[in-house]
């Protein structure tokens, strides 16, 4: 399941200055296993992505944030508790 | 061939859009060169270069006199226009008369009239690919939020650029994925590593790992290096939680 609205990802994907395809890059970079055309259909929200590939693109996200100066705002879904 | 765009009195914000083709890409870069010459303080005229087929070439310029700016860089092979298309970074030259870079330029610029240029890099998949150039007959004419101003629309410009895949070689898109793959194989690694060692299940390490960045502030693949490398030395220890870190890169 995904927190909160789908299209959730593709607006933080916006806000951190990514276009699809870098997000692809970094998200596959970090062990992403879907295709660049799966993620775009995650970030439109056509397609749910897994827990792991949520937080998958939610710390490709985050770290881009990172390189920008900020925190983590992308919210997890597993927090390693095993819950 | 370039297109002399006129200039705008509105200042619209910001430009952002997928295109499709040269056609499509061609006409949001005039649509920038006009927004950045009504909007960055200082700018008299402005200009983007591109790479296309291992060539730059200027798509937009406001004037004759840009256009002559860019081709006297081409020519010369120097500037801050080539600067910034090839090294990736923005150049900025305040005052032309005290410029020692780019010595076969910088007396064919003066002629024309200008005295300062900021060109900011262009790019697409995080590959240099051309410059939004801005140029001014009056010395030291940007400031610094002229400057920020400048390399907004260059990022900008570089969404385009990217969504539109433009002029990135074959190698230039293998070499990327190459470090891609070679990221990928160093956090699988670590996982393996994470797995082994602390016996979570095959799903988990992954999320050890995000931890272990989120916690100790590095990025993932600096935590999976560490991981990885101490799975090679002899009674090394996991995780941010232990007190000697064997392999701290702070």
């Amino acid at each position: 399941m995904t927190k909160g609205r789908p299209d959730i990802l593709d607006r933080f994907r916006r806000d951190a200055d990514l276009t699809r395809g870098e997000l692809w890059l970094r998200y596959f970079e970090l062990g992403g296993m879907s295709t660049a055309l799966q993620l775009e259909a995650f970030l439109y929200g056509a397609l749910r992505p897994s827990t792991h590939d949520h937080d998958v693109i939610a710390h490709a996200l985050n770290e881009r944030f990172t390189e920008l100066g900020g925190n983590h705002p992308v919210p997890y879904l597993e927090d390693g508790s095993g819950n | 061939m370039a297109t002399v765009v006129p200039e705008m009195s509105a200042s619209p914000w910001p430009v952002t859009a997928v295109p499709a083709d040269d056609d499509v890409v061609d006409g949001t870069l005039r649509l920038v060169v006009a927004l950045a010459r009504a909007t960055v303080s200082g700018a008299d005229g402005v200009s983007v270069s591109l790479r296309r087929h291992g060539k730059l070439s200027t798509v937009a310029a406001t004037d004759q006199t840009i256009l002559d700016m860019d081709a006297t860089q081409y020519e010369t092979g120097e500037g801050p226009c080539i600067d910034a298309s090839v090294k990736g970074r923005w150049f900025h030259t305040s005052s032309l008369v005290t410029e020692s870079r780019w010595p076969a330029f910088t007396p064919r610029a003066q002629a024309l009239g200008i005295k300062a240029i900021l060109s900011s890099p262009l790019h697409a998949w995080r590959q240099p690919v051309g410059a939004l150039n801005i140029y001014a007959r009056s010395a030291s004419a940007f400031s610094s939020d002229a400057r920020q101003l400048a390399a907004t629309f260059a990022a900008e410009a570089s969404v385009i650029l990217t969504d539109a895949g433009v002029d990135v070689s074959d190698q230039a898109r293998s070499d990327q994925f190459q470090e891609a793959l070679q990221v990928r194989q160093t956090i699988a690694q670590a996982q393996g590593v994470i797995m082994e060692r602390e016996g979570v299940a095959a799903e988990n390490p992954y999320t050890v790992l995000r931890i272990y960045s989120q916690q100790s502030g590095r990025s993932l693949l600096s935590r999976a290096h560490e991981v990885a490398d101490s799975s090679r030395r002899p009674q090394s220890r996991l995780g941010p939680g232990h007190q000697q870190d064997p392999h701290p890169r702070d």
